[in-house]
């Protein structure tokens, strides 16, 4: 038995050690400092920071570790795992800022040596989705993800919509897992190997029963369609993100949904492809028709999405549809098939991600002071709050996906990969749906700008260094939206997977 | 000052004003509003500039400014002006300043917001007049809905939440449907000259070697988003309502500048891009555009609110430009071109003057007025003037245009029928019927309302505004060749690019 | 018919019957006790495919550990007997036609695509691996890291159940 292979993986995972380390670290200070929970959020940004540190190392790696004789490898370090971790870092580094100014965390002070410690379980997790190589890890991490969201959104005690979020997100996980793990089971069965890469090379050479493969297939979509509420799998969406603590909905709906879609390219990607053409395109093992697969998928995502949020009151459940709905666009990149649309999906999601997190906070800073979540508790904010009422309106313009927000960046490089692979109708499609997302983003704007104030609602003043956090979010967004090649070399360089 | 660079200080001096804005105290008012004034002034001062050293004789892009700006997919910051757009945007520059100051008292709330918005609107304004790329043409082209949501939204009548959504939403519609457009033609540049673009010059080059069916494809996605900004019949159904609830400030410049967008759009793009389809589409477009003109003549008959009497009268105007326009004939897109500056001034004056007694007396009903010649004699003047140049009566600026499109659309071989000039012919005597006899039930008989007694006259302001755009409005019926010779050759250019064949590069 | 064949019909019928028997009891005793069953019987089948150390872990986790927890918990709290809903509603008919329609897919597509003709001849000699000594050797070589992940999930896992445990409604 030779370790040496053992030592130098290691050196491929810091990340994700520093996550570990730092889980073990959390759980450890906890218990020595008894109530003194201050420093926990402070152990926890330098975690990140140290992840963050190592995460910027692997963009220039494209390694598999923990390869042996008879295993190709558990996990990958390529620079595009590393994008995705990137994004999970980033998030969480926001998260954890919210959290010290979360009234609702605060309420629950006694447990925050928990609530940090599953934040990084959740971290940890995600890691391992984005770059595991193997099914087994694949699930596992999976599952370490579920867990700690469960237990995460009903974490604060009081509220009775939490507890009813939670047990809702453990059904409808447990349900989805379990099927995936079949799924698993059914194509370990058929192809006697749970790596990826083995099984992309063995599929390729023989030929295999191709509806059992099919259904394995669909099978262990649902486990990934269930991370990403991809329609008919987002029934708890909802439910989970308006019970759920707003930096824990803010953390799922970024940093959940970036791994789920990094897993779906790889898993995709690495299993199912025979070549990349020269225009970028990915010739698929004639198995399973993903194409129509995900065209319908992201059509049903989207519009199901986006009309739901029409009827909705409260802006957390709003946000939670429009997720939804931006699933949908993100699946779009994947009907395609090609690069192209794996560059759209990246600058998509680097877009989603600052924007939505500014949403959020927004969103939180205010129900801090308010207590209500409700559109219509927001009459006036924009004139009693022009700095939260003129943020919050940068971040659903740029969802809306209007110029000269980077959303809009977003959505034209999705536009541009559907056309150039002549799916004139989707775009077309899609367009229409952004016109329903128009409807319901504005029905806030009208709140925020165009309604009468209710006398005294909302007389109270943004800390600087609240002020500073939202800068930070809205800012990139203006700026990249006029001037986003930065963003788009990012993406070029963050596709490379692994073999491909 | 370096003169390719005229340009970008016109598009950039509002946007630099809104932003410096931003520094001052909300409570000074009146600096705010002579800030904005003085910024929009200073705006068209440096379109004079442009005027002065524009070659009328040089059919091409003049004082063009080009620095790439994404690389990636060849976009760039390309801007620069002919003939057509030179008199859009001298409409556009002169217009802006003489809002601002007829909205000196009508806006007496968040005053800051207001002049920050209509800044910014004239940014996108410019912007949209001066992009040589499709890219740039189209962030401004969205930017400034938003703008022009909060001023109708916020400054509007009553139900100006329903108007400005429903405005947003219209125009949003089109204007997606043309994105995909755009990065299409985009796309299949790359066969033509080999990589992603979306310069407009280069275009040129690429549109017209597609095959038919995406030229048509093409064409309608276009045609679609500038019909719906220009409203074409049956597509407007936005702009009454957007309108009547906008504040004053607002309907003058709806009506002056952005519903020529779309007629400016038709020109710059949609012909030149896509001659094949163009030359298909012009007899079906030039028909709307005529029930367009009779049908927006006779729903304004029946207005009762002089608002949006006014509104639909613009559907009517603009039938004739999208008319001249399809005729395709030197003489009809010289005449539209014409009738796009006419309109704005005539209905930009006649939506001020709307807002002068409105001001006064808070009702817009006809009904509520009469016999206003003798409690307001300057006032009555002004909408004699404003309502005749609005019909067409020689010797002011509406006979012109309005002549020179149905000469044109009569000699049209394409159109190659006297049918549309009929038809359209009977939309100036509809005009005539409908503005005067709204003036006659407002101006003439007896004072129906004891208020209405001791409205003052018009003032000092007010005078000016109007006389202002009193001078064009005669310079431009007494002598057109002032201005007919600044778009004379860039119209020539356009109608040799739609009518040269050009031979296919791409098969399918 | 093969002694395995039979041991296989008797050890799949017991789980089935079990199963049903579990989810229809109106006595929460009667359907743990059928859950032991089930569980039991699973171990046989997983006997049946040489997996020794599956099925043994089976009985003493499932079968043992788990099940003592489910009865202590039910003694403790003593519930009454929960009304089993007999009603036969849309919904639940809904369900079942459903889950049919599954069943019989799924057993379609399995049965069609000739059990045993995996591509990777190691299935076998996996299968034959099924002892306590190549399943230690797999897990803390090739599989270390999902061992290792999998401890972190068992202590996420630990600390969602005190999370949970500890909360209070106030």
């Amino acid at each position: 038995m030779n370790v040496d292979y053992l030592v130098n993986s290691l050196y491929l995972i810091k990340p994700e050690l520093a996550i570990a380390s730092a889980l073990v670290l959390l759980v450890l200070i906890d218990l020595i400092m008894g109530n003194n929970k201050k420093f926990l959020p402070y152990v926890a940004i330098a975690g990140l920071i140290a992840a963050a540190y190592f995460i910027i190392g692997q963009f220039g790696m494209n390694s598999l570790a923990f390869v042996s004789k008879s295993n190709k490898g558990m996990i990958i370090a390529d620079p595009f795992g590393a994008f995705f971790k990137g994004i999970v870092v980033f998030a969480s580094l926001f998260v954890v800022y919210f959290s010290i100014k979360s009234d609702e965390i605060k309420a629950s002070f006694e447990r925050h040596g928990e609530y940090y410690t599953l934040i990084f379980g959740m971290i940890l997790g995600m890691f391992f989705m984005i770059s595991a190589s193997d099914l087994i890890l694949i699930y596992i991490s999976l599952e370490l993800v579920s867990f700690s969201s469960y237990v995460l959104a009903g974490f604060t005690k009081t509220a009775l919509r939490n507890s009813e979020a939670a047990l809702k997100y453990v059904i409808y996980g447990g349900v989805s897992s379990g099927i995936m793990l079949f799924g698993i089971s059914i194509l370990y069965g058929i192809t006697g190997s749970t790596n990826l890469y083995e099984i992309n090379s063995l599929i390729q050479s023989s030929s295999i029963p191709n509806l059992t493969f099919i259904l394995s297939g669909i099978l262990i979509f649902v486990g990934i369609g269930y991370k990403i509420s991809a329609a008919p799998f987002h029934f708890w969406t909802p439910d989970v993100y308006e019970g759920a603590p707003i930096t824990i909905t803010a953390f799922l709906s970024v940093a959940s949904k970036a791994a789920g879609f990094a897993l779906l390219i790889r898993f995709i990607k690495i299993t199912f492809i025979k070549s990349v053409d020269s225009a970028g395109y990915w010739q698929l093992v004639d198995l399973i028709d993903w194409k129509t697969f995900f065209i319908f998928l992201s059509i049903i995502t989207m519009t199901l999405g986006n009309f739901a949020a029409l009827w909705q009151d409260n802006l957390k459940r709003m946000l939670a549809y429009s997720s939804i709905a931006h699933a949908g666009y993100l699946l779009l990149g994947m009907a395609v098939l090609s690069n192209q649309g794996m560059i759209a999906i990246i600058i998509y999601f680097a877009v989603y991600a600052i924007t939505n997190l500014g949403a959020f906070f927004v969103v939180m800073l205010i129900a801090n002071k308010i207590g209500s979540e409700n559109i219509d508790d927001y009459k006036g904010l924009g004139y009693s709050q022009p700095f939260l009422g003129v943020s919050l309106a940068i971040f659903l313009i740029s969802l809306t996906g209007l110029p000269p927000t980077a959303g809009f960046i977003g959505k034209l490089y999705l536009f541009i990969a559907l056309v150039d692979a002549k799916m004139i109708t989707l775009a077309v499609i899609a367009l229409l749906n952004s016109v329903v997302a128009l409807y319901y983003y504005i029905r806030v704007l009208k709140n925020l700008f165009l309604s009468r104030p209710a006398n005294g609602t909302f007389e109270f003043k943004v800390s600087f260094s609240n002020g500073l956090v939202l800068v930070l979010l809205a800012a990139p967004i203006i700026i990249l939206g006029i001037y986003f090649t930065p963003l788009v070399d990012l993406a070029k360089n963050s596709m490379q997977i692994l073999g491909f | 000052m370096e003169t390719n660079q005229l340009l970008s200080y016109i598009l950039f001096t509002p946007l630099l004003g809104a932003l410096l804005l931003l520094v001052f105290q909300r409570e000074n008012e009146n600096e705010i509003r002579i800030f904005g004034l003085s910024i929009s002034v200073i705006t068209f001062g440096l379109t004079l500039m442009v005027l002065s050293k524009f070659d009328s004789i040089n059919p091409g892009f003049q004082f063009v400014h080009k620095v790439p700006w994404i690389t990636n997919l060849n976009i760039s910051y390309h801007v620069g002006i002919d003939g057509l757009s030179l008199l859009l945007l001298l409409l556009t520059t002169f217009i802006t300043p003489l809002t601002l100051l007829s909205s000196w008292k009508a806006i007496n709330k968040k005053v800051k917001e207001f002049t920050f918005f209509m800044l910014l609107l004239e940014v996108g304004m410019i912007g949209v007049f001066v992009s040589l790329d499709l890219f740039l043409f189209y962030v401004f082209w969205e930017a400034m809905l938003i703008p022009m949501y909060f001023i109708i939204g916020i400054w509007g009548g009553e139900r100006r939440i329903y108007a400005s959504v429903k405005f947003f939403l219209f125009t949003m519609t089109g204007s997606l449907i043309m994105l995909v457009a755009i990065i299409w033609l985009g796309v299949s540049a790359g066969g033509v000259v080999g990589h992603f673009t979306t310069d407009l010059v280069e275009l040129y080059s690429v549109g017209p070697a597609l095959a038919k069916n995406f030229q048509n494809w093409l064409f309608l996605a276009f045609a679609l988003s500038f019909a719906i900004k220009i409203p074409l019949f049956p597509l407007h159904t936005w702009l009454p309502d957007a309108h009547v609830e906008a504040p004053t400030a607002g309907s003058i410049i709806l009506a002056a500048v952005l519903l020529k967008m779309g007629t400016y759009g038709l020109i710059r793009f949609c012909l030149p891009l896509f001659p094949e389809a163009a030359i298909t589409f012009a007899p079906f477009l030039s028909v709307l555009a005529v029930i367009g003109i009779i049908y927006g003549a006779l729903v304004a008959m029946v207005q009762k609110d002089m608002k949006k009497l006014v509104a639909y009268s613009s559907v009517s105007h603009l039938g004739f430009v999208v008319l001249g326009i399809f005729a395709m004939t030197q003489e009809s897109m010289q005449g539209a071109i014409i009738q796009m500056v006419n309109h704005g001034l005539s209905t930009g004056a006649l939506f001020f003057l709307v807002g002068v007694i409105y001001e006064r007396s808070h009702t817009r009903e006809i009904s509520d007025y009469g016999g206003l010649a003798k409690i307001v004699p300057v006032y009555s003047a002004a909408l004699l003037i404003a309502s005749l140049s609005s019909i067409g009566l020689p010797g002011l600026n509406g006979f012109i245009g309005e002549f020179l499109i149905l000469l044109g659309a009569f000699k049209s071989p394409l159109l190659n029928t006297w049918g549309f000039t009929v038809f359209a012919a009977t939309g100036v005597i509809f005009s005539a019927v409908y503005l005067l006899w709204m003036y006659q039930r407002v101006i003439f008989g007896v004072v129906k309302n004891p208020k209405m007694e001791h409205l003052p006259d018009m003032n000092k302001r007010e005078i000016f505004i109007f006389a202002s755009l009193l001078i064009f409005i005669v310079w431009i019926g007494v002598y057109p060749n002032t201005f007919l010779k600044i778009s004379d050759r860039s119209t020539a250019r356009v109608l040799i690019q739609v009518n040269t064949p050009v031979p296919r590069e791409i098969p399918k | 018919m093969s002694l395995e064949l039979f041991l296989f019909l008797v050890f799949a019928a017991v789980a089935a019957v079990s199963g049903i028997l579990m989810i229809t009891r109106s006595e929460v005793v009667m359907a743990a006790l059928f859950l032991i069953l089930n569980l039991a019987s699973l171990a046989g089948l997983y006997l049946l495919l040489n997996a020794q150390f599956i099925a043994v872990v089976q009985v003493i986790v499932y079968a043992g550990a788990i099940m003592v927890l489910f009865l202590f918990v039910i003694m403790l709290l003593r519930p009454e007997h929960e009304k089993i809903v007999t009603k036969i509603s849309g919904i639940r008919t809904f369900a079942f036609i459903i889950a049919a329609l599954v069943f019989v897919q799924l057993a379609y597509v399995i049965l069609k695509s000739h059990p045993g003709s995996a591509l990777n001849s190691d299935v076998t000699a996996s299968v034959n691996a099924g002892t306590v000594e190549s399943i230690g050797t797999e897990l803390y070589t090739n599989y270390i890291l999902p061992f290792e992940a999998a401890g972190f999930l068992l202590l996420a896992a630990t600390i969602g159940a005190v999370v949970l445990a500890k909360r209070k409604f106030e």
